[in-house]
């Protein structure tokens, strides 16, 4: 079981999807503006992603390497629909406030990520963990920008005011301040690790998002490389 | 006319992809280093966002409303562009080497890319037909475009700024793109 | 060639198994979703209607109603009625309609919304189904102060004010969120219209 608790604290803390890994970045800035949408949409995607990463890592030995991207988009696209369809049979308050980036979970680079990283090298029961792990970490990073977004931008918490409308600074919850809270956020890591003497980070997603993996600084070398060759 | 006018610029300005829809956002922070491949990775999102538009509007509106089967739309949309994205690089390789060299680096990017799956899921959710599809489309893509070229603009430009070493690299490009964001929102007077 | 073949048919086998129990979670949850969107329906009625306890579809022909709207200037593709019910109390007695009504030029998409008219033709009150508009701006369209201004007002043609409202047919904008409060207005007027057909039709 050991195993299983070091997945938990790598997904929540060593390589938090929001804050370490900068992965599904499109959710992270697009669903913050309260943290009730914060919280659904980090659950919603621990629910794709635990699933998921159970059943590829069950057919691991099954899916052929040369087809597995679209074997594991498959997967995925199918949990997402189904949690889609129990959304809008049990919560559909939340289906609504969410929308269009329920079925964008499948472009989400954590879930086919971790599928490629983990999952599909891996048994079944820490591949579970391992998605209640980054699901956790990615719930608490969407949960605590949408605290602040909500906070700042309309001063509640929970819809509960706390903060007298006039002294709201608006733009937070709006898109720019989607970006500027995230630029806060990265420029505080920064400035941490600076003081201790290391490199300041890069999102590194920028090449193929299902590539992204802790071998991503490779690949991303090899793109800007072919890059400045054409 | 006017609705598809409207639609066009809806899509490239006042709803831009990126910086009011956060759609697209890794490419869009990742690819911005340099104006000529930011305008190339802008081409090829161009090219591939329009024909999935065209190709997923098509099977949404003559094999999956017909057979009452549209809950699948998610998973056959991400499936068609996957195929559609090797498709073209298929085809561009074979027929057209020098498009081939501009835009075939930044092909596979695409499938990934949460814009084009997203056009595809707002079209139907709008319920546009086949011709505003494709404008929308269109539109949407020209709108990345033009955001990704001006990030890449300006990058260059405060790449030899002297920033505070914190702000350095991501938090500049975020804040760059926070505030290209809140002049992109003046565009809502248009409509 | 043979690897291709195999690979292919895991592949299709994958596809297959996913598609099949596609279909069968779809047909487990088509009753409580649809049990969902009838109650969020009768709830949305209700709200409009807080001493109706009966509210049975009213039937008309929507061809007939949407070309009398796009007469009076409101196109299927701006704003157009979806639904319309009558409201009567427990005794069944007739106390006016509800109508749902779609305008699609909301910010952030449809914007949907119930609307309930009384027999003697006073606004009852409003109330959203759909509404993504941008939070702290648009999303104020749902709070009452806004909401509210609709209750008890004529069923007559409306117009938004950014001004303070000086006639009895006008409503206060939210302020920053003139497209929202644009398409919401649209949509009473579009519904108000609706109820003048429904009357001449009756009459």
């Amino acid at each position: 079981m050991n195993s299983c608790t070091e997945r938990i604290y790598n997904g929540l803390v060593k390589e938090n999807p929001t804050f370490v890994m900068m992965l599904g970045m499109c959710p992270t800035l697009a669903v913050t503006s309260s943290l009730q949408n914060g919280f659904g949409m980090g659950m919603t995607t621990m629910v794709v992603l635990t699933a998921s990463n159970a059943i590829i890592s069950l057919l691991r030995n099954i899916i052929p390497d040369k087809v597995r991207m679209p074997a594991f988009i498959v997967i995925v696209a199918s949990f997402v629909t189904i949690v889609q369809f129990m959304l809008e049979a049990y919560l559909p308050a939340l289906n609504a406030s969410l929308g269009i980036y329920i079925p964008l979970i499948v472009v989400n680079c954590i879930i086919l990520g971790r599928a490629e990283a983990y999952a599909s090298k891996n048994k079944v029961l820490p591949s579970i963990f391992d998605g209640i792990g980054m699901g956790l970490g990615f719930t608490f990073g969407l949960s605590s920008l949408g605290f602040f977004r909500e906070l700042i931008g309309s001063g509640t918490i929970l819809s509960h005011r706390v903060i007298p409308d006039e002294y709201c600074v608006k733009m937070i919850g709006l898109a720019p301040g989607a970006f500027f809270v995230l630029a806060a956020l990265v420029a505080v890591q920064n400035k941490l690790r600076i003081s201790k003497g290391k490199k300041p980070k890069e999102i590194k997603c920028c090449a193929d998002c299902s590539l992204c993996t802790n071998e991503c600084d490779e690949l991303g070398k090899d793109f800007s490389d072919a890059v400045k060759n054409t | 006319m006017k609705t598809l006018i409207l639609i066009a610029i809806g899509a490239a300005l006042v709803n831009n992809v990126v910086l009011s829809q956060f759609l697209g956002l890794c490419p869009f922070l990742g690819v911005s280093k340099k104006v000529k491949t930011a305008a190339g990775m802008g081409m090829a999102v161009i090219f591939v966002i329009t024909m999935s538009s065209l190709l997923t509007s098509i099977i949404y509106q003559y094999i999956l409303v017909p057979t009452d089967m549209t809950y699948l739309n998610t998973i056959v949309f991400i499936l068609v562009i996957a195929a559609l994205v090797q498709f073209v690089e298929m085809v561009l390789k074979k027929l057209s080497p020098a498009l081939y060299e501009a835009l075939g680096v930044y092909l596979p990017l695409i499938t990934t890319n949460c814009a084009v799956l997203g056009v595809a899921l707002l079209n139907v959710q709008n319920s546009y037909g086949i011709l505003k599809s494709v404008i929308n489309g269109l539109g949407t893509a020209i709108g990345f475009t033009v955001a990704i070229v001006i990030m890449a603009g300006i990058r260059e430009r405060n790449e030899y700024n002297d920033i505070s070493p914190a702000l350095k690299g991501t938090p500049i490009v975020l804040v760059t793109a926070g505030l290209m964001a809140i002049a992109f929102s003046g565009f809502s007077g248009l409509l | 060639m043979k690897e291709i073949i195999l690979n292919s048919v895991k592949l299709c086998v994958i596809t297959l198994i996913a598609g099949i129990l596609l279909g069968t979670v779809y047909e487990v949850t088509k009753e409580p979703r649809e049990k969902q969107q009838e109650k969020s329906k009768r709830e949305a009625y209700a709200k409009v209607f807080k001493d109706a306890t009966l509210f049975e579809e009213f039937d008309y022909d929507d061809k007939v109603l949407s070309e009398y709207l796009a007469d009076k200037g409101y196109k299927k593709s701006t704003a157009s009625i979806n639904e319309i019910v009558t409201a009567k109390s427990s005794a069944g007695e007739f106390l006016g309609y509800v109508l749902t009504v779609t305008d699609k030029e909301g910010y952030g998409g449809e914007i949907k919304f119930t609307i309930g008219i009384k027999k003697d033709g006073i606004i009852n009150g409003i109330s959203f189904l759909t509404l993504a508009e941008t939070a702290g701006v648009g999303m104020k369209a749902d709070e009452s102060k806004f909401k509210n201004q609709f209750s008890e007002l004529p069923a007559k043609e409306l117009e938004y004010t950014k001004t303070a409202k000086t006639a009895e047919n006008q409503i206060d904008a939210i302020s920053g969120a003139t497209v929202t409060t644009n398409a919401v207005t649209n949509g009473v007027n579009c519904a108000i219209a609706a109820y003048d057909y429904i009357i001449g039709k009756e009459s």
